[in-house]
């Protein structure tokens, strides 16, 4: 269930929202670019950071001639680096995300949108892209308010697809086609029957700040179903029979908690960005609420 | 909790086959909706361990199968006909009295009281401890031991099953005496001896008696070894009924030809009821009576006028009086009597000669039921006589002064004459004689006054053993009637005329002009002579024998019964037909088996003021031990298996609500 095609991903009112925001890391990525980002590596903004002794093969132009007249010797200026941020938004489109009301692709194309928003506004180099994408689907790399439009469109027009639905196996081509580092914000509902763990390691080993945005629905919650009923699952057509009752809804409420605190306890050992979200709520408040006290906005 | 084994094997094993059939159509007839969810990952994590036993997992969470196979739980546990007794598992001996008689037609329920008892003798049957033994016995009037002790209840619940009604009074003695002679045998004693010998060991049991009531034990019957357990049948509710208890007819004394009927009914029920009757002759309705209140208890006596014949001409007829009200009992309601079907008697007086006697004889009176004929004694000698006397075609011969070779095939009168049989004797010649009382209990002589008759000789009279004096006098007994092989014999020590030297007729008594001469005439060929009273229709009671007598000399009568039945009935020494199927209550014809001529009409009537009345009393007296009502304990039980299918079908409404509820 895609949002129509009229529908804009991001309101006009979200959009002023973002303007003042940007995304951080804690991490020292290094960019390729300089970017309008202040890095802690010592770099070649206007910032002064501190001295240090020349080297031989040092950049001649930051001597500090003016200490050399002083004291005779070669010190070389640091300024602080402004660098540009890698950031990359992996958006689960397998076949159950295409659930809920809104759907949770919907959610998370959105939520992609809006961060891809955020880098843009601060030049930031932006890539937003399914997961498990082919590695010769061409995905853009966007940078400054000009790749807006782009970036939208792209968004725009990704699809549920049975392609690549393995975590792993998204994790894996996602390390072949991206070798930087920078800030990877994976959404997706890491209903994978293989597990979730053995993908989320595989993107936490590359050198990147890893944000998991786990999204559910309220129906994957709090399901509404009774009687006597056959479940298929949408992607690889497993059926489970069951038969609804309060005592195995209640049970299924318990399974579904500790899922959630499986993912969360696992993203704490990783070193991942753990951050659930509901596909049903509204996307402001997580983003300058929940995101921003996590870290991957300010 | 005791169970019941009510069916056989093959029935328990096809029975047993219906819950897995339940199950297994339960899984055919399921089909689960399919639903697309995002992933059955965590779904099957939620049922993983749930489906160790996925089976199980299902059948415990299916509420409508659950509810299915409670319900046919509780169907084949109610099928053991579970219930609770406080049983010994010692085995026993019970004799089941089953009450035959009318008064269990009286309605109880869907059924009737015997039904009643039978189902309750079954369900005695049924629950014996294993190894006990039962003995059932029907009373009515008379006592059959339906099936003696078996432990097999197959034979015993057929036996109580074929068990049906009578209409018949009810009598207890037989049955007690025959439940009495198993569990009290008679014993040998011998004062002193060790080896006293039994004949049979006394085995206890225990006496259930299924019955409403409305008999009487013998006073001197002993229990002994038998335990009483008094069962009423018919206590549910108190019987309403009324019930013709008397039906008899006769002439109206002030009207010639025109006939009274008599009818006593009886109501039995807790309060006042009017009911309404219709008497009616020949299927004519005669006479009817709308609304007769009868009050509780009481017992009202009725006189119907029926206008019955022209100029004194009998009328055959069947006179029968219905009471059209309906109540608990129907074999009361109904009162039949025959007219006109009375045969003459006849009578053969043998006499050298009695005026006073022919005249006593000659009344109009007498000839409308007797046929008199006078010989003199040289008749005794005759062929004709000895064919009359020895094929019983008389009633009564009357020899005055004259004696038989040897005694006729008929009731026999000897005036101042002896009978040829040994022992008898005459006394003393006393003159004169003075009569001094009469048996005002006999017949032949009640209200008779005898205290002014003078006698001027006469002589008393020794008759055999067993012989009832009934006129005696200051020198002893001068009147004497003896038994004679189903005839009798009266024997009268004067004469009334005695011949004088001129051969004329000398009166020995004045006896004649006394008013109780003719009447003992009279009474002597009505009772003797075999002659009932004018117009007292033949009625007996259903199973009471009746003895019928024909005026031409037929081997056997056939007589058919109310229901068409026919049954042969020889003829005895007494010229007489002793009928003994008399078991339905109605009209029975008797014909002469040679020409198929009506000889004889009869009513069998209920007419038991205690089988009319229905009233279930609360104790039984049996012997000096008066039984209070009870439930067989030990054999009677509570049964379950109502309220199990009472709770089964609430189980299968719910069933039935939460299937809607889902299907909806």
């Amino acid at each position: 269930m895609s949002a129509g095609p009229t529908e804009p991903l991001l309101s006009p009112e979200l959009l002023a929202r973002l303007e003042s925001l940007e995304l951080t890391t804690r991490k020292v990525l290094r960019g390729r670019l300089q970017g309008e980002r202040r890095s802690r590596r010592k770099g070649h903004s206007v910032e002064f950071a501190d001295f240090r002794e020349y080297a031989p093969g040092d950049d001649l132009r930051f001597l500090d001639w003016n200490l050399y007249a002083r004291l005779d010797r070669l010190f070389l200026k640091l300024h602080l680096d402004e660098e540009d941020l890698h950031f990359h938004a992996l958006v689960d489109c397998s076949r159950s995300m295409d659930f809920g009301q809104p759907t949770k692709l919907d959610f998370a194309k959105r939520l992609a949108a809006a961060l891809g928003v955020i880098g843009l506004l601060r030049a930031d180099r932006v890539r937003v892209e399914r997961l498990g994408a082919a590695l010769t689907e061409a995905t853009p790399i966007l940078r400054g308010r000009g790749g807006m439009r782009r970036l939208l469109d792209h968004i725009g027009a990704m699809q549920p697809s049975d392609e690549g639905t393995s975590l792993l196996e998204g994790a894996r081509r996602f390390a072949i086609r991206n070798r930087g580092t920078g800030i990877v914000v994976l959404i997706t509902d890491l209903l994978d029957k293989h597990g979730f763990q053995a993908g989320l390691r595989a993107l936490a080993a590359r050198r990147v700040d890893l944000h998991v945005i786990h999204v559910l629905s309220r129906d994957e919650i709090e399901p509404a179903v009774r009687g006597d009923l056959r479940l298929v699952d949408c992607e690889d057509g497993a059926t489970t029979e069951i038969t609804s009752t309060d005592g195995l809804l209640a049970r299924y409420r318990r399974t579904v908690a500790a899922f959630l605190d499986e993912a969360r306890t696992f993203c704490a050992k990783s070193g991942i960005n753990y951050v659930s979200a509901l596909a049903e709520q509204p996307l402001e408040p997580l983003i300058l609420k929940l995101l921003r006290r996590r870290g991957l906005v300010r | 909790m005791t169970l019941i084994d009510t069916m056989p094997w093959w029935g328990w094993s096809s029975l047993a086959a219906v819950p897995p059939a339940i199950v297994l159509l339960y899984f055919l007839k399921l089909r689960r909706r399919p639903v697309e969810v995002p992933s059955t990952l965590l779904w099957a994590r939620t049922v993983e361990d749930l489906h160790v036993n996925s089976l199980w997992q299902r059948l415990k969470r299916n509420l409508l199968l659950l509810l299915q196979l409670i319900f046919l739980g509780l169907a084949l546990f109610a099928l053991l006909r579970p219930g609770t007794a406080t049983e010994s598992s010692e085995t026993q001996r019970l004799i089941v009295l089953i009450d035959q008689s009318a008064s269990m037609n009286a309605r109880a329920g869907d059924g009737t009281r015997l039904d009643r008892a039978k189902l309750r003798a079954r369900e005695i049957v049924d629950t014996m401890p294993s190894g006990s033994v039962a003995m059932v016995i029907a009373f009515s009037d008379r006592a059959r031991v339906v099936q003696s002790y078996t432990d097999n209840r197959a034979l015993l619940r057929r036996k109580i099953a074929e068990l049906g009604p009578t209409s018949r009074p009810t009598r207890i003695a037989d049955a007690l005496q025959a439940a009495s002679g198993l569990a009290n045998p008679p014993q040998t004693y011998e004062e002193g001896n060790p080896n006293a010998l039994k004949l049979a060991q006394a085995l206890e049991a225990k006496l259930i008696l299924l019955t409403d009531g409305g008999w009487q034990a013998p006073d001197d019957f002993a229990l002994g070894n038998l335990e009483p357990i008094y069962e009423p049948i018919g206590t549910e509710r108190p019987a309403e009924n009324v019930g013709i208890v008397a039906f008899a007819t006769a002439e109206n004394p002030e009207r010639s030809g025109e006939v009274q009927a008599f009818a006593q009914l009886l109501n039995s029920s807790p309060g006042e009821r009017s009911v309404d009757l219709r008497l009616s002759f020949d299927g004519r309705v005669v006479d009817s009576r709308r609304d007769v209140r009868i009050g509780p208890g009481v017992t009202i006596s009725l006189t119907f006028d029926v206008p019955r014949s022209i100029d004194d001409t009998v009328v055959d007829g069947v006179l029968e009086l219905a009471i059209t009200t309906a109540d608990d009992l129907s074999d009361d309601d109904l009162a039949r009597a025959v007219f006109g079907t009375r045969r003459r008697s006849r009578v053969l007086f043998v006499s050298p000669g009695n005026e006073p006697l022919e005249f006593a004889a000659a009344t109009e009176e007498l000839k409308r039921f007797a046929e008199i004929r006078f010989e003199s004694p040289a008749y005794l000698e005759t062929d004709d006589y000895r064919r009359e006397a020895s094929a019983g075609l008389l009633d009564l011969i009357v020899f005055d002064r004259c004696r038989p070779d040897e005694s006729p095939a008929a009731n026999a009168c000897y005036v101042d004459s002896l009978p040829p049989e040994t022992g008898w004797e005459f006394g003393e010649t006393v003159e004169p004689l003075v009569l001094i009382d009469a048996d005002q209990a006999h017949p032949l002589v009640e209200w008779l006054q005898f205290s002014e008759v003078l006698v001027a000789e006469g002589r008393t009279v020794t008759a055999p053993a067993g012989s009832r004096t009934l006129l005696r006098a200051d020198a002893g007994g001068v009147m004497t009637i003896t038994d004679r092989l189903g005839f009798r014999d009266l024997v009268l020590g004067f004469p009334i005329v005695v011949a004088d030297d001129r051969g004329e007729q000398v009166p020995n008594t004045d006896w004649p002009r006394h008013p109780s001469f003719p009447m003992f005439v009279q009474n002597l060929i009505q009772v003797l002579g075999n002659a009932a009273r004018l117009d007292a229709a033949e009625t007996t009671r259903p199973g009471e024998p009746i003895e019928l007598r024909s005026p031409a000399a037929y081997p056997e009568l056939i007589v058919a019964g109310p229901d068409g039945t026919e049954s042969r009935v020889p003829r005895n020494r007494r010229n007489g037909y002793l009928v003994t199927e008399t078991d339905r209550q109605g009209i029975y014809v008797a014909r002469g088996a040679d020409d198929d001529r009506v000889v004889r009409r009869f009513a069998v009537n209920l007419t038991d003021r205690r089988e009319s009345d229905l009233t279930v009393p609360r104790e039984v007296k049996l012997g000096y031990q008066d039984v209070e009502r009870g439930t067989a304990r030990g054999i009677g039980r509570q049964e379950y298996w109502k309220w199990l299918l009472l709770l089964g079908l609430g189980v299968l409404a719910f069933e039935w609500s939460v299937y809607r509820r889902r299907a909806a």
